[in-house]
This record gives structure tokens, sequence and C-alpha cells, in this order.
């Protein structure tokens, strides 16, 4: 979900965002207003990018950008997700930039990573981006040089024509081609006809991580941009029964301590949704520090939580699942759960 | 609230924060040098690690307070010029070290601040002084090359 409604309060922005049941990611556009900074200046470049598709975008003077839509925990996606892309668009790969995708499921489809299956469920949409977009950019030089497209190849982002030696990079050809509709239907390559996948590559963002410039979710830092932490509860199985906060309230730098909701009341819950920290104490103020010092001075009260049905959408479908009363650690709760 | 003059990366900074914040937040909060990574806030992880006049420390474990005119060091003040990495970095760069990458930056400072002090290591020295870098991607493996790599360029 997009949450850019400018008239909203910092804390109904954090309201809002929360409410989010199943996700913890907030979908605003954080590259607008970003605090510019030495590990910031390869994302907010102000070159002219040209967009062919979610995954990718190329400047006219002919860089090349791919979007990897999954998060980075370890297993390589911001090079192998790519990878699929180019294999179809068959830009000079020593020369792409990969960038994190920002959480834009609209944009994107998939964005999880998990289970073995980023590879398996990008396959498909990742090449046919890429083979999408090389054909827009082939018709884009078709057009230009009134030949049929099936006369052109391409090589390391530059469209040829053979017949009369006419070559153009991707970067000339992306405007043109931007303007095109979308072809409906693109081949694919067989394994076979594979130059990168299959390939040994190095980590794509190698740079970046050995220099520090590399960004995870907490380096993100916009202008003005509060710290907030959550309290949980102390074990599974536990829900809020009351908090104090009013000693936190006076810490230094403190703005807001307030309950909030995860999921939304009615929301169904699907497979990895937590099934009992529904109402949590959020902690907001000017800086880590002072947030960290602050929510220990927070009072809160946890009890059992009571048995409850409630539906969740889960492999087959939507059923209706009890949970049982007490703590999930204890004997009792499994045996009831099992 | 105070305010302290800090020798960071070779350029003087001035921070405005409280007496006890440590290190690792003053670089990623106020000063937004964000390539200093945040584990575990505890001394146990070493993704804070950067360099105190030289020697590698844990910046979620030192108050800002206590660092005075001391020189401080960060994964952005590490390469050797502006368009040349460091000899460990590179090292990194060639044997392909990084997984996720987050682990990373504290691995290189602990690395650079070792063959400082040891520019030969035994795999046992590595060992030691790496211990208290923790990668949940389990690049160990790569991390101790990659040493004996830069061990090796920067000896020779
Ligand atoms: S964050 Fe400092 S050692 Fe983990
Ligand atoms: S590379 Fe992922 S934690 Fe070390």
């Amino acid at each position: 979900m997009k949450s850019e409604n400018k008239n909203q309060s910092r804390r109904s922005f954090l309201k809002v965002t929360s409410l989010t049941g199943g996700g913890m990611m907030i979908g605003i556009s954080w590259f607008a207003n970003l605090i510019p900074n030495e590990a910031m200046a390869h994302v907010a470049d102000n070159n002219n990018w040209v967009q062919l598709n979610g995954f990718i975008k190329i400047t006219p003077d002919n860089q090349v950008k791919i979007f990897n839509p999954n998060p980075e925990f370890g297993t390589n996606v911001m090079t192998s997700l790519p990878m699929m892309v180019n294999e179809e668009l068959e830009a000079d790969w020593s020369k792409v930039k990969v960038e994190m995708g920002d959480y834009d499921t609209p944009r994107f489809k998939s964005q999880f990573t998990g289970g073995s299956r980023a590879m398996a469920m990008a396959w498909m949409p990742l090449r046919t981006a890429g083979a999408t977009a090389r054909l827009m950019l082939m018709q884009a030089a078709a057009n230009e040089w009134g030949v049929p497209v099936n006369e052109l190849s391409v090589s390391k982002g530059t469209v040829m024509h053979k017949g009369s030696g006419k070559a153009a990079t991707y970067g000339e050809l992306a405007t043109a081609a931007a303007k095109l509709p979308k072809p409906e239907k693109v081949a694919l390559k067989k394994p076979g006809e594979f130059t990168l996948l299959g390939t040994p590559q190095k980590n794509k963002v190698g740079k970046e991580i050995v220099s520090g410039q590399s960004l995870f979710t907490m380096d993100y830092q916009v202008e003005g941009m509060l710290i907030a932490m959550v309290i949980h509860p102390p074990a599974f199985g536990m829900q809020l029964k009351s908090f104090d906060a009013s000693e936190a309230l006076k810490m230094p730098g403190i703005k807001d301590v307030f309950e909030f909701q995860v999921y939304k009341d009615g929301y169904v819950k699907a497979g990895f949704d937590t099934r009992t920290f529904n109402r949590l104490i959020a902690v907001v103020g000017n800086s880590t520090w002072e947030v960290i010092n602050a929510r220990k001075k927070v009072v809160a009260e946890w009890e059992p939580i009571q048995t409850t049905k409630e539906p969740v959408m889960a492999r087959g479908g939507r059923r209706d699942e009890v949970i049982p009363a007490g703590l999930e650690s204890t004997d009792e709760h499994f045996a009831a759960d099992a | 609230m105070a305010k302290f003059q800090l020798k960071i990366n070779g350029k003087q900074l001035s921070v405005d924060v409280d007496p006890s914040t440590p290190l690792l937040w003053v670089l990623r909060d106020h000063l937004h040098l964000v390539g200093t990574k945040y584990g575990c806030g505890a001394g146990a992880c070493g993704a804070c690690t950067v360099h105190l006049n030289g020697n590698a420390l844990r910046s979620c474990q030192l108050p800002v307070s206590a660092v005075g005119t001391q020189a401080i060091t960060t994964i952005e003040g590490i390469a050797t010029s502006e368009t040349e990495m460091h000899p460990v970095q590179k090292a990194w760069l060639e044997l392909d070290v990084a997984q996720c990458g987050y682990c990373q930056t504290g691995q290189i400072m602990s690395a650079v601040a070792l063959l400082k002090r040891n520019p030969n290591p035994t795999e046992a020295e590595i060992e030691a002084a790496m211990t208290g870098n923790i990668c949940r991607c389990g690049t160990y493996i790569r991390i101790k090359a990659a040493i004996q790599k830069a061990a090796k360029s920067t000896t020779k």
C-alpha cells in the first residue's frame, strides 16, 4: 500500500502504516526525501533515467540499471535475480548497475525471499521483463531505420542491423522505446541459449558493500525522521494488559509512547503472520539512543491470552483456527494446538 | 546534551548529544555515517567495529564522552585514496567474500586493524582476532582467505 498523504501528522502516519496487517514495510517514496550522505550518493543520482518497465531503467548516455525486487538475506538475489533480467535484456552485464527495488508490490508483484522460492518465483516474470524491454529497444531501432525487427540482432547493449551496418546503443534507443506499446507476447530463450545464467558471477554490489555504501533498511534516513521502537510481550501467548509511560515520556527527546494494533480488525492472517502479538507499544523519539533509554522506562503489564478462534488463510484456503490460551511454550499449549 | 568535537576520517566534526550516547549512534543518527552497522548493541557481534587510534573497537560500547581527541576511522575512511581501495577491500572483492554484506564493514575494520599490528598473521592469529565478528551468512572461510591474501599483497 502507498501512504503518501502529505497531510498526515507523523503520529497518524505511524499508526496508519502499522495497521497494514501482515506487512512490516512502509510503502512511501523514500528516495524523494533522503538525507544526502556518502552512502546515499550512488542512489540519489540525478540522471535522466528512462524507465522501460518496473525492473529496468536506462539513461540516454547508456547506463543500465536493473532493480532487484526481493530482499537480500544473503543468498545473493541482488546478483542472481538481475542476471535473469539481463539474460534476456542482453545489456553489458559488466556495466549494469543493480539497485534494491522499493517495496512496491504493484510494480514488482512478488517480493518474497524465503523457502527457496525467490529464484523459482522470479524465473518467468524477470526473464519476461528483460525480453520485453529488449524487444521494445529493437522495435525502436527498426522504426528508426525502416527495417523489419527480425533482421536485427543485439549484443552487449547494442542493437545492430547486419544488412545496413547500422548500430545503436540501448541508451540512444531508450527514449523512443519507452513510448512504444508493451509487446503482449515475447519469446524467451531456451536454457541452451543462456550466456549469463549458469555462469559464476561475483556479487554485483560487492564494491558498495566493502565501502559501507550498501544500504540496508536501517540505513535509510530522511529529513526530520523520528525513531520508533516497539515493545513486545516477553513470550508468545501473552498480550498487553496495560502500560504506564509517564516516566518514559519525561525522558529527553521522546515524542510519544502509544499502543497500536498490528492487524486491522477483521484482517485474515496468512502464512507468516504472528498470531498473538497484535497490540504492542511504540516508543517514538528523536534519536535511537534516546528511544532505547526511554523504552526501558515503560512499565508494561502482560497477561496470557484467552482461547480464541480466528480465520486464517493457509495452504488449502481459509479455515478457522483455534488458538489455545496460555503461553505457547507450555506443554498444554502444544497439546491443544496439535 | 553536550557539544563534542570529534576527529572522524581526518575531519573535525561536532555533535550536540547526551554524553552517554554510544559512538555508534553518533556516527549513524547524528553524522549519517551509516556504513557502521548495528547488530546487537551489546558488544557481542562486531557489526559496529570502528578504529580508535588505529585499534579495532566496538562503537556500540564506547560513550561519545570517552572519545576525546582520539582519531576515529570508519569504513567510509578506510580507502587508500578517493580512487583506490584499501588492500583488504580489494582482497574482499577478489575473493567475493560478501553475501548479504551486513556484517562485512565490521569484518573489514577488524581485519584492517589486525594487519596493521600484525602484517603476517598465522591462521590461528586470524581466528583469534576475528572471533568477535559474527556473520550470519557464514562467510568465515572467505574472510580468512581474504585476510591471508591481503597480508601477502602488502608484505611480499
Ligand atoms: S552492535 Fe556493537 S558489537 Fe554488536
Ligand atoms: S555477509 Fe551476511 S551477515 Fe555476513
